[in-house]
């Protein structure tokens, strides 16, 4: 036999899969997964201040050293408030864009939209990027800071006793006190979330906290009971309960040691006090939906743009309704309490590398008056704006703009031929633009290191009214709108406060201004009467707030009869809803501003750090450190004992991986090198060619049920290449060496030089749920050969196809089938093992092998229980996601006969066991598809959903 | 005259301490209510007990340098001590070393306990080591005998414990003070005051005083445990309360220090600071050398809270600053421990460690001694021996 590849003993197996687990290259190269295209070369630099190794790239030096002075600031609020100095260096890696931060290596995973940065506990790095909104930048770099002082303090406590670990405290805690500590102001969001769970009778406490695990409420109410903490009981405790948590075994023991009370106690006192709070606002305020209509209610929707064709009226919007973040049109009319929906899905996004990311909470859509959309989209390195003919069904146009990374908001002028848009540049900073599609001409409007958002132009072109943080407020966090004559260049304040004023939209006659405001601690929609008049003319500025409502209002835009639309969140839903006589309200609203607005003069702008802070600048030179450690010792009865150890080098950047891999797996002294194991690979991810190459020895005795106890000795190296098409598609290469020595112990040997050769196309833009995919699709196809090429010994090519589709029945439930066949044909070709939970279900693991096989699975996967809880004397646990599935497996495998078609089919349960993990249970029978065996088999095993 | 300076300290030192001892082991009621000077040199070398000052009445030989430095099997306590020749001092995860203070040298260490943030109170060689563990609250180590005599159940602790006379003051995380017999362990007397003890009590004018976590300070007969007056000063204490001449200084968590009449508990001054305090003041009866959490020190008149100077340090205190005669010396959680003249607060030395002081100073003779993370023990000696 002369296999290049084949089985491994376990204890090989376990090293192996470790390794391959820590390799993303690897893990992209073989089967599934989506990809982190690495589109963009980053010149990284460094700048050592004081406390911070501070890495940028030369396009956002500006900015690095404004959130240089940020940090450094940071840490010196912060080392009083933990009591507690760092003193290491802290890495500070930042990028001038979201898109950019998203291709970071620092962490393997991918980063959604949402994610304003992250600490990373391995090597200590702080990665986040500026986007655009420095006091934003400035609030993450606290907020992130807050987690580095927190995880040292705590290993401080921890090691001051002697020990290296203990209690440690929950999420709710970890990021409430990083939100708490963070600068960051008890904000309109904040208040919207903790009011509506409130008001609305699903706040949870302290014993119910694992019930909101991870959310945003979570962090929300978390911020709020941290606040609660420091108000009632004094700031102190929120510091002594770190400096007890080596005393403990679980954090509620801190908690009462500290506070004096349990959980349940706090939660008594606190739940009540949230009601004190909350519920007085019903006097004078309302529910949205009892005093508006709902257009849009299931899912996440966001950004209402309202358009008539044919002369229906209708209103386009983005939206998470299904998974993925999608734009969806609907005609306008109101919808009763229990009816169901009609939404068309338009454009689905983050499944095509044209539409990966509409950024829903940020960026508005538009339709003009032929009905066409416009939009943006992140589609591969930078966002791109579409036009998309709402008629035709079809995307008309695509552009891309040099410099501009993200894009945000376009809209419309009256006339249909210009869009304005907020454009984020390379170095980080967003301006105004105007695009002339017709002409494709750019035209930038403003220049500087404001956050310039939501323009819109009004209904005579001649102005645009945008919100930004260029007020006299803005340092304090605050966003006005203004007002810029784009043939001028003069900019005009049109509201004035320490308030965040956004999303300003003028009405089709330009006579009102509508924008949403939480000048009154919620966001609420304002107008302002007659703006371009009160500009031009230097009058009082008429502003009126029209609404009162509980829950909070986004994105206001009008309806050519004076109604409103708006998205509203309320019930824990993010809706879209209609005022159709807003307009005449207006009587009753109350006037709360007739003065004049000053006039913009003087900018203000965040300082960069001091020179004598800075201890100097130079190119980031790759310099590995150990991320991982792990040693590991296998007692075998047949095979004996086998040790070893394996260890991951990565630079700072997490571009560049070395893997190492020692074991040994002799039964005597004189076998030790006889059973010498090694294994070196450096894995590249820095560019978007991805490569990785290494060496390897392994030798020792394995088994496996049709050679049964060999000896094998390979010592060869490999390349593997994998380029990137786009998120969701990629072609690998795959290429080894080797020379092998196989001894059967039965008179039995081989020496081989193989040399294989794979290459493979994957894709995959499936959708996951708590137990497997539940939407989209993937597949892999790979070719290859593998031959002999000193004795011709071997000489075989392999296709290995597997194809997977998963169809959407309802939110929660999917069909599933997957098609997947591995075919050898050759000289010595290989043996493929078969059956178990993984492929055909029921049948003992590996039951079956053979050079070819073949498998057909269906399942349909639906919720069984949302949420179980059980309680002790001792305490309580719950299990939630608990999953379905009806299941029809049928395959085989086969050598050069085929030998029929076995089945099965059954019932399974699948458990989330913490996010990482899938316990899976099956029971059913098999079939040869004529008849049905009479047992009942059961299966358990872990693994998610194919 | 460099000879005669060399060898003439540690015999007055020396000299002090047993005269010292001598009083502790041969008056039936130590007289606490001497005079201030003495109070000081006995609480810092034989009990650091009663009025938590840190000040001890030397003049340090400046210029300092690294001597020695000693690796530990744990952190030691915010306060060492050292008697007859001896160091002794508790490490947080419960150890007890004694050490020859000349050389350092290791003579023995014992594990006591599981650990604790409070270092022990010396008293006619017992030791009175509060410990955190839930189960033991208080364990009486005899120095000559090498044993434990008797142990507190229950009632953790935080807090160094008063001894007076044939009584110990211990005072329990959760508010409870004891007043226990040093001999026997048996109760005289228990109160709680109804908030949480995390530091220290002083002892002053024949009373006890307890800075509660909830911002009460209280005054306490140590006799029957009555309370004699309380005063609400609206914030956590930072550190324990300090006792001098007539008056007691507490530091609040958010950033205020009182000047309080031991009598009546009346406010006789306050500062206040826009930051945090973490430790407690120092004073020697007249200037109060306060640390604050930004990384500045300040130094005040003690008499009417006037200020005399400020400086900045490398990094925030990482424990009570100790006042001499010439110089404070205080050590920063960003690893560095610096001498300022008591005068003005220039620095006159700083030294970078390899981490975090996190004991006051001790001196000895001509040397100094100061824990730093995670385990170890650093002495500096004159320049000039």
């Amino acid at each position: 036999m002369r296999r290049f590849s084949h089985r491994l003993n376990s204890a090989t197996t376990s090293f192996i899969l470790l390794i391959l687990c820590f390799s993303t290259l690897f893990g992209q190269g073989f089967h599934f997964g989506r990809n982190k295209v690495q589109y963009t070369h980053f010149d990284w630099q460094i700048m050592e201040t004081t406390h911070f190794d501070i890495y940028f790239y030369p396009e956002m030096k500006d900015i690095a050293e404004i959130g240089a002075r940020f940090a450094e600031d940071s840490y010196s609020y912060l080392e009083t408030k933990f009591n507690h100095s760092v003193n290491r260096r802290i890495p500070l890696i930042f990028y001038s864009t979201h898109l950019f931060f998203q291709q970071t290596n620092i962490t393997p995973g991918f980063i959604p939209e949402g994610v304003g940065g992250f600490f990373e506990f391995i090597k200590g790095r702080v990665v986040l990027p500026s986007n655009g909104d420095l006091k934003q930048f400035k609030r993450v770099i606290q907020h992130e800071l807050v987690h580095v002082f927190m995880h040292s303090k705590i290993n401080n406590v921890y090691a001051s006793h002697d020990q290296i670990d203990g209690a440690y405290p929950p999420l709710w805690f970890v990021e409430g006190l990083a939100e708490y500590w963070s600068g960051a102001k008890w904000d309109a969001k904040a208040e919207m979330v903790l009011k509506d769970a409130v008001l609305n009778n699903y706040v949870v406490g302290l014993v119910e906290m694992r019930r909101i695990y991870g959310t945003f409420t979570m962090y929300k109410i978390g911020q709020d009971i941290v606040g609660y903490i420091a108000k009632e009981y004094g700031e102190d405790k929120l510091l002594k309960l770190l400096e007890v948590l080596w005393k403990y075994n679980y954090f509620e023991q801190c908690f009462q040691d500290i506070l004096g009370v349990s959980y349940r106690e706090f939660d008594k006192h606190y739940l009540y006090h949230l009601k004190k709070r909350y519920y007085p606002l019903l006097a004078r305020e309302d529910f949205n939906d009892q005093v508006s209509e709902t257009v849009v209610r299931d899912g996440y929707n966001f950004k209402p743009a309202y358009f008539k064709m044919d002369g229906q009226e209708y209103i386009a919007f983005v939206g998470n309704r299904t998974g993925y973040s999608s734009i969806f049109m609907k005609p306008l009319r109101p919808m009763r309490i229990d009816e169901e929906e009609e939404v068309e899905t338009l454009l689905q996004g983050e499944s095509s590398s044209d539409f990966e990311a509409f950024h829903i909470f940020d960026s508005k859509i538009d339709v003009n008056a032929d009905g066409q959309l416009v939009f943006t989209s992140k589609s591969g390195e930078t966002d791109a704006l579409y036009i998309y003919d709402i008629r035709q069904r079809r995307v008309i146009a695509k552009h891309y703009f040099d410099r501009l990374v993200g894009l945000f908001s376009p809209s419309w002028s009256a006339d249909g031929k210009e869009i304005v848009f907020s454009g984020l540049d390379v170095s980080g900073y967003k301006d105004i633009y105007i695009f002339r599609p017709q002409e494709e001409e750019l035209i930038q409007l403003t220049d500087d290191f404001y956050n310039d958002e939501n323009p819109v132009f009004s209904p005579d072109g001649n102005f645009i009214a945008f919100s930004s943080d260029r007020t006299d407020y803005g340092p304090q966090g605050a966003q006005n709108i203004f007002l810029l004559n784009r043939n001028s260049g003069d900019i005009f304040y049109l509201t004035f406060g320490n308030q965040s004023d956004q999303s300003p939209v003028f009405s089709p006659d330009g006579r009102y201004l509508a924008y949403t405001s939480d000048k009154t601690g919620t966001y609420n929609i304002f107008i302002i009467n007659k703006p371009l008049q009160a500009v031009l003319k230097q009058e009082p500025i008429k502003t009126y707030q029209m609404t009162r409502y509980v829950g909070t209002t986004f994105d206001p835009e009008w309806t050519e009869t004076g109604g409103l639309l708006f998205g509203t969140f309320e019930s824990g839903r993010f809706q879209i809803r209609l005022d159709p006589d807003f307009l005449q309200k207006q009587d009753k609203a109350q006037i709360i501003a007739t003065t004049h607005i000053p006039i913009l003069e003087e900018h203000w702008s965040f300082a960069k750090i001091d020179a004598s802070r800075v201890r100097g600048f130079h190119p980031y030179q790759r310099n590995y450190t150990l991320d991982f450690a792990q040693g590991q010792v296998l007692q075998d009865p047949v095979f004996g004992t086998t040790g070893g150890a394996q260890f991951v080098f990565t630079d700072m950047l997490g571009n560049d991986q070395y893997y190492v891999l020692v074991y040994n797996n002799a039964r005597t002294t004189s076998d030790f090198w006889k059973s010498f194991n090694l294994g070196l690979t450096k894995v590249s991810l820095g560019d978007r060619l991805n490569y990785s190459y290494g060496v390897f020895r392994f030798a020792g005795f394995y088994y496996n049920p049709q050679d049964l106890y060999y000896y094998e000795e390979r010592v060869g190296g490999n390349f593997v290449f994998s380029y990137p098409l786009s998120q969701f598609t990629r072609v690998s290469l795959n290429q080894s060496f080797s020379y092998s020595d196989k001894d059967w112990l039965i008179d039995k040997s081989r020496i081989a030089y193989l040399n294989s050769s794979f290459v493979s196309f994957v894709h995959d833009n499936s959708l996951w749920g708590p137990t497997g995919p539940m939407d989209g699709g993937r597949f892999n196809i790979t070719l290859g050969n593998t031959y002999d090429f000193v004795f011709s010994r071997v000489n075989y090519f392999t296709v290995f196809v597997d194809l997977r589709q998963y169809f959407r029945l309802s939110q929660r439930s999917a069909y599933a089938v997957r098609l997947f066949t591995l075919y050898n044909q050759g000289k010595e070709a290989r043996q493929y093992y078969f059956g178990g939970s993984w492929d055909l279900r029921l049948y003992p693991r590996w039951s079956m092998h053979g050079e070819r096989l073949f498998l057909i699975s269906q399942e349909l996967r639906f919720p069984l229980i949302d949420l179980i809880g059980i309680r002790f004397p001792f305490g309580s646990f719950g299990l939630q996601g608990i999953r379905g599935a009806l299941f029809v497996d049928a395959g085989n495998a086969w050598n050069d006969v085929w030998t029929g078609i076995k089945g099965s089919f059954g019932l399974g349960i699948r458990l989330n066991l913490g996010g990482a993990l899938v316990l899976r249970w099956d029971i059913g029978r098999l079939t040869d598809f004529r008849r049905i065996s009479n047992n009942t088999i059961t299966q358990f095993f872990f693994g998610w959903d194919f | 005259m460099r000879i005669y300076r060399i060898n003439i300290r540690p015999i007055i030192v020396n000299l002090l301490v047993l005269c010292s001892l001598w009083t502790f082991g041969s008056c039936a009621k130590p007289r606490l209510d001497m005079n201030p000077q003495q109070v000081q040199s006995v609480a810092y070398t034989g009990a650091v007990n009663y009025g938590r000052q840190n000040y001890i009445p030397l003049t340090i030989p400046l210029p300092l340098k690294k001597t020695d430095d000693r690796s530990l099997k744990g952190l030691p306590t915010a306060n060492l001590l050292q008697v007859n020749g001896h160091l002794f001092f508790s490490t947080q995860n419960g150890y007890l070393y004694l050490m020859q203070a000349s050389d350092i040298y290791e003579e023995t260490n014992t594990r006591i306990s599981k650990g604790g943030q409070a270092c022990p109170t010396l008293y006619r060689l017992k030791l009175f080591i509060p410990s955190e563990e839930e189960r033991t609250g208080l364990y009486v180590y005899n120095l000559k005998e090498g044993n434990i005599e008797w142990q507190l159940e229950g009632q953790p602790s935080l807090a160094s414990p008063v001894v007076n006379d044939s009584a110990i003051f211990h005072a329990g995380i959760h508010g409870d003070i004891f007043s226990l017999n040093t001999e026997t362990g048996e109760m005289y007397w228990h109160t709680n005051i109804g908030e949480n003890l995390r530091a220290s009590l002083a002892f002053g004018k024949g009373r006890l005083y307890a800075g509660g976590d909830e911002g009460t300070l209280r005054c306490i007969n140590p006799t029957d445990g009555s309370l004699i007056w309380d005063r609400p000063l609206n914030a956590a204490l930072s550190g324990s309360p300090v006792f001098c001449r007539d008056r007691l200084l507490a530091a609040t968590y958010t950033g205020t220090v009182y000047s309080i009449d031991y009598l009546n508990g009346d406010i006789l001054n306050s500062m206040s600071f826009d930051v945090p305090l973490y430790t407690q003041a120092s004073t020697d009866g007249r200037i109060i050398v306060i640390p604050l959490s930004d990384g500045r020190i300040q130094a005040y008149r003690f008499e009417n809270l006037n200020p005399l100077w400020s400086a900045d340090i490398p990094g925030p205190a990482g424990a009570p600053a100790l006042i001499t005669d010439n110089c404070i010396m205080v050590g920063t959680t960003r690893k560095h421990f610096t001498i300022l003249d008591r005068n003005d607060g220039r620095i006159i030395q700083d030294f970078e460690l390899e981490g975090r002081p996190r004991s006051t100073a001790l001196v000895f003779g001509n040397k100094v001694f100061l824990s730093y993370e995670y385990k170890n023990l650093i002495v500096y000696a004159s320049e000039k021996d």
